[in-house]
């Protein structure tokens, strides 16, 4: 009898779960004019996901789905791939290991906040994939990660999947400021820190390779002697060489902040001497400059569309400097290095047809399939082509025009953000703050106010490093 | 050879002399413990042994700070003395499952510094082949709270008072924050406090201030893994060298890997403080990832992952200081959502955790006030949590955590005499503690001092600790034209006091915060139409304060006491 419960009772979760399965197993988008930005733009399309993928996309004739399949109406909407910010600070918990010239044993993934609120705000702005990266405080910074903006699921379900890994780099002001005392981001109390110049920052960052090298012949050397059926002692493991040796053999890709034509090529040459690559260079306002060389390089440029003059190495840049990387053939994105910024990275896109010319595909690669190939991860995101990962966003009109707004933003094929729900849903929010407030305030006079531990000193964000805009309430 | 035996022969001498002093004092100093053979009988009184059946009418017989007997028909000894506890409820003494208590004050964290001018390698201390003399407070995993204990006679008043009796009790500065101690709450010298030392190795994931290494989270944690490894590899080293020490140059000692090798052994387990969900799984991610026994202590959200900590095994050591409204905050509405349910949901956590099968025991978490641990506990078997469970997590699941349950935790024979005696139910509101003993000695219940913290329904006693500054003081300042007397009458709402101060020039608005002991006000003085900005800082101490007013640049001592209320 009991046996037979049992079964029963694994039919119908067996039943359930296909019934469930059927129902959300597949997704129709149909009527909707798809930016794909791998192969130009369908009208009257149809994208069909299945199990989280794209199943189809194409006409609206050639796309069948299931009789189950859930249908969206996107008439007289748009689709655009997932948008994908190549530079972000957001969703982390702290940004700038200060301290030291080479930090490249902290790692952001250690400290990705899944509750910021700002991943949220993102996802309304149709962004899905972001890469937090560490400050710019250091010549040689900590490794960055990559996330999927899937707000309301933990951080480990957030970090991309097989995640490549990536380090931070910094160049010019920003990594020498801590080694000047006069320089107005010194905080009291805090001890000056090598470098203090520009060659400082070269040394540093040679220094670094060398320490690197010679730690991988140590550890080369006992590997044969184990091979060799030694007993020996292991080298000590050094987390921050073990990271450098991960860049020298191709694990690990660089991407470095910088501005100055000159710093760039300064870094293209050590990599060089040093037999390293960079794989993309962050901000790079001067990359128009020195745009040959980059490409020889083989490095990917991620800039702003159009912020200067915040600082004396931002004095050159011009609004033109995406459009002209990418007619120099190097893989250009533009980024926000910005909580705000990170919201609209659609009209940043815009920006560079105004300014430079650039058609809407290669605009739109600016915030999708060209940061999906600096990050490494455009086998799975960036366009919207068969077996790619189901992460699009729909916009109420065409992406490209400030009046329009993204309706609903997926990925893997589950809604993260649908403005309609997000409308019903403030109102329940109110109403619960407000009851939690009240009840809060009938109780009050219980307990007595916590002390809370002492404040840790200010540290500078990003952005004050970087753009001089001191706001502490930011990051 | 000849010299050799000599000079053994010093030392032998040396070592007997020095005992032979020594002895002296500590056999001074055991009397003062207990009377020898001094007895008690608890008798009449309902018996919460915890461990057993509770007796309605029961009594517990004491000697030589160990329960001796306890039941309903144990003859009361005609030595002992008896206490007639008749309406009253017995219950083992309380544990306080994670404090700083009895340490002497933090030393201000040092820099590790950078590069400019200290190691290239990066300033572990633990590592750097040439590590600075003194490392920064918060690395050293070999600090010993046990070496740090500082105990008066009043030190644990306030704790007695609310029946607490026994607290883990560590330093809560830095990454390493240090071993940490299990310790009776009495008078007596530390050594004779301690039950259990080393206990656990506390770590928080709190970078260094200061500007040096590690100054973020993810260096805290790169730190962490790396003092780790370090670890490991150290124990790699010494095994190797103990094997065959012939032809084998001498590894340098390092104190503070000495003192992890407990700890990646997994004989030691790790306290973590977590409070959020990515707090507490980012911390048992690294405790897995070197295998380490761990506690989370803290736990704030943990009951929103009750069902993976339970699949983990772990254990949480729950903080009772619930998070609190901040006391001046302009806008409620400020708060988000997420906030006002934390707040909303921390009574909740205890039942959660119970439900979930999670082994866990409540710690203050350094909550100022002592009271508001029973306070708040009773707060959790209001939201759910059945009250037997809560009594166990504030005696007997310690104890076991811990590794003690043999000696503490419940009345049984043969256990440590740590006991309180209640007016009532141990989680009811107008409950007082009538009597405390620890290791068999009874200690004085301090009343609240007057216009102190309101204890729990005015009946449970405060703490001498927590300052209040409401109420009226006389107060007298050194001007450098002699003594002005002043009156200062504030109330306190929060940490914020809001009030006035009579001086001989006129009375003037004053308002000022309070924070732990110290006191700070201002208010502006119009002397003959001039506008005299005055700052003061002050201790309070019970009914005194002490501090300095500043004037214009001018600095006077004041002193003064609060006038008792009529």
């Amino acid at each position: 009898m009991k046996k037979c419960h049992l079964v029963l009772s694994f039919l119908l979760i067996a039943v359930f779960s296909v019934a469930a399965y059927a129902q959300s197993d597949e997704t129709l988008i149909k009527n909707a004019t798809i930016m794909t930005a791998s192969h130009g733009t369908i009208e009257n399309g149809s994208i069909l996901i299945r199990n989280g993928k794209i199943a189809a996309v194409g006409k609206n004739s050639d796309v069948k789905a299931g009789p189950n399949a859930k249908v969206i109406d996107a008439t007289g909407m748009y689709v655009t791939p997932g948008l994908i910010d190549a530079h972000s600070h957001s969703a982390l918990d702290d940004v700038n290991e200060m301290s030291l010239s080479v930090t490249a044993m902290v790692r952001m993934r250690d400290v990705v906040n899944d509750t910021d609120i700002n991943i949220y705000r993102q996802l309304a702005g149709g962004t899905t994939t972001i890469h937090p990266m560490h400050g710019s405080a250091n010549s040689i910074g900590g490794q960055n990660v990559i996330l999927k903006l899937k707000w309301g699921r933990p951080a480990e379900e957030m970090i991309f999947p097989d995640m490549p890994r990536t380090i931070k780099f910094a160049l010019g002001e920003n990594p020498k400021r801590a080694g000047n005392s006069a320089n107005p981001f010194s905080a009291p109390g805090r001890p000056l820190r090598f470098p203090a110049t520009r060659m400082g920052v070269e040394f540093t960052i040679r220094e670094a390779f060398v320490q690197a090298k010679e730690y991988m012949a140590k550890w080369d050397a006992y590997e044969a002697a184990v091979k060799r059926g030694e007993n020996p002692l292991a080298p000590r493991r050094d987390l921050k060489l073990d990271a450098i040796s991960d860049i020298l053999r191709g694990r690990l890709s660089i991407h470095a902040h910088c501005y100055r034509a000159d710093e760039i090529l300064m870094l293209i040459n050590l990599a060089d001497e040093l037999g390293f690559k960079v794989t993309t260079f962050q901000h790079v306002l001067e990359g128009y400059k020195v745009a040959k060389e980059i490409a020889a390089h083989g490095a990917g440029g991620s800039t702003f569309s159009d912020w200067w003059a915040y600082k004396m190495e931002a004095f050159d840049a011009i609004p033109g400097n995406a459009a002209i990387m990418t007619r120099r053939g190097i893989i250009t994105s533009v980024n926000s290095d910005s909580a705000d910024l990170a919201r609209r990275l659609y009209q940043e896109a815009a920006k560079t047809i105004k300014y430079g010319g650039l058609t809407d595909e290669e605009a739109l690669r600016l915030v999708t399939l060209n940061p999906a190939k600096q990050l490494k991860i455009d086998t799975r995101v960036g366009s919207i082509d068969e077996g790619k990962d189901a992460d699009l966003v729909i916009f109420n009109g065409h992406p490209f025009s400030i009046y329009s707004r993204p309706e609903v933003t997926m990925i893997e094929g589950v809604v993260y953000f649908d403005r309609r729900e997000d409308l019903k849903r403030r109102e329940l929010i109110a109403k619960e703050k407000k009851e939690l407030i009240e009840r809060e305030k009938k109780n009050a006079g219980q307990g007595q106010p916590q002390q809370p531990m002492p404040a840790l000193p200010p540290t500078l964000s990003e952005e004050e490093l970087d753009h001089g805009k001191p706001d502490r309430k930011q990051q | 050879m000849k010299m050799q035996i000599r000079s053994h022969f010093r030392l032998t001498l040396f070592l007997a002399l020095v005992s032979a002093l020594t002895a002296l004092p500590l056999a001074r100093r055991a009397e003062t413990r207990t009377i020898e053979g001094e007895a008690w009988a608890i008798k009449g009184g309902t018996v919460v042994t915890v461990t057993g059946a509770t007796i309605p009418k029961g009594v517990v017989v004491i000697r030589n700070g160990l329960i001796e007997a306890v039941g309903a028909d144990v003859p009361v000894p005609a030595d002992a003395r008896v206490i007639d506890a008749t309406g009253l409820t017995v219950y083992p003494g309380l544990i306080d499952a994670n404090t700083n208590l009895g340490l002497a004050a933090p030393t201000p964290a040092a820099s590790a510094g950078g590069r400019g001018g200290a190691p290239a390698v990066p300033a572990l201390a633990l590592t750097t082949a040439a590590a600075p003399a003194a490392p920064p407070a918060g690395l050293s995993p070999e600090l010993m709270a046990a070496d740090q204990l500082k105990v008066t006679p009043e030190t644990f008043d306030a704790q007695r008072a609310a029946g607490i009796t026994t607290a883990l009790s560590a330093p809560r500065e830095g990454i390493y924050q240090g071993q940490s101690v299990l310790i009776n709450l009495g008078s007596d010298a530390p050594e004779k406090l301690i039950l259990k030392s080393p206990v656990t190795l506390n770590v928080a994931f709190s970078p260094t201030r200061g500007g040096g290494y590690p100054a973020s989270l993810m260096g805290v944690f790169a730190f962490l893994r790396q003092s780790l490894l370090d670890a490991q590899w150290y124990r790699e080293v010494w095994t190797r060298y103990n094997k065959e020490k012939r032809g084998l140059q001498r590894p340098e000692v390092d104190k503070s890997l000495a003192a992890l090798q407990p700890v990646i052994n997994g004989e030691m387990p790790v306290m973590l403080t977590a409070n959020t969900v990515r707090e507490i799984k980012r911390a048992i991610g690294l405790a897995e990832e070197f295998k380490l026994r761990y506690f989370i202590s803290g736990g704030l959200q943990s009951y929103q992952i009750a069902d993976l900590l339970k699949e983990k095994n772990a254990t949480v050591l729950l903080s009772l200081n619930y998070p609190q409204r901040p006391a001046n905050l302009e806008d409620p509405e400020s708060e988000a959502l997420r906030v006002l349910r934390d707040r909303a949901e921390a009574p909740k956590a205890a039942a959660t955790l119970h439900k979930a099968g999670v082994r866990f025991a409540f710690q203050s978490g350094y909550l100022s006030r002592p009271s508001d641990f029973i306070a708040n506990a009773a707060k959790a078997v209001e939201a759910g949590l059945p009250k037997d469970a809560a009594l166990r997590a504030l005696t007997i699941w310690p104890a076991e955590i811990f590794g003690v349950s043999e000696q503490l935790g419940s009345i049984e024979k043969g256990k440590i005499a740590n006991l309180i005696v209640t007016s009532g139910d141990l989680f009811d509101r107008r409950t007082q503690v009538k009597y405390v003993f620890i290791d068999g000695r009874q200690y004085e219940v301090k009343a609240p001092a007057p216009n102190g913290p309101a204890g729990r329904g005015g009946g449970r006693p405060g703490a001498a600790a927590a300052a209040s500054a409401a109420g009226e003081w006389a107060i007298t300042a050194q001007s450098p034209n002699g003594p002005v007397q002043v009156t200062l009458s504030v109330s306190q709402e929060g940490s914020a006091i809001n009030g006035s101060i009579t001086t001989p020039f006129g009375t003037f608005p004053v308002s000022g915060r309070v924070s732990g002991s110290e006191v700070t006000f201002s208010f502006t003085a119009k002397v003959q139409d001039q506008e005299m900005p005055v700052t003061a800082k002050g201790t309070i101490d019970g009914n005194s304060i002490k501090g300095t007013m500043s004037v214009m640049g001018q600095e006077a001592e004041f002193s003064g006491t609060r006038t008792p209320k009529q």
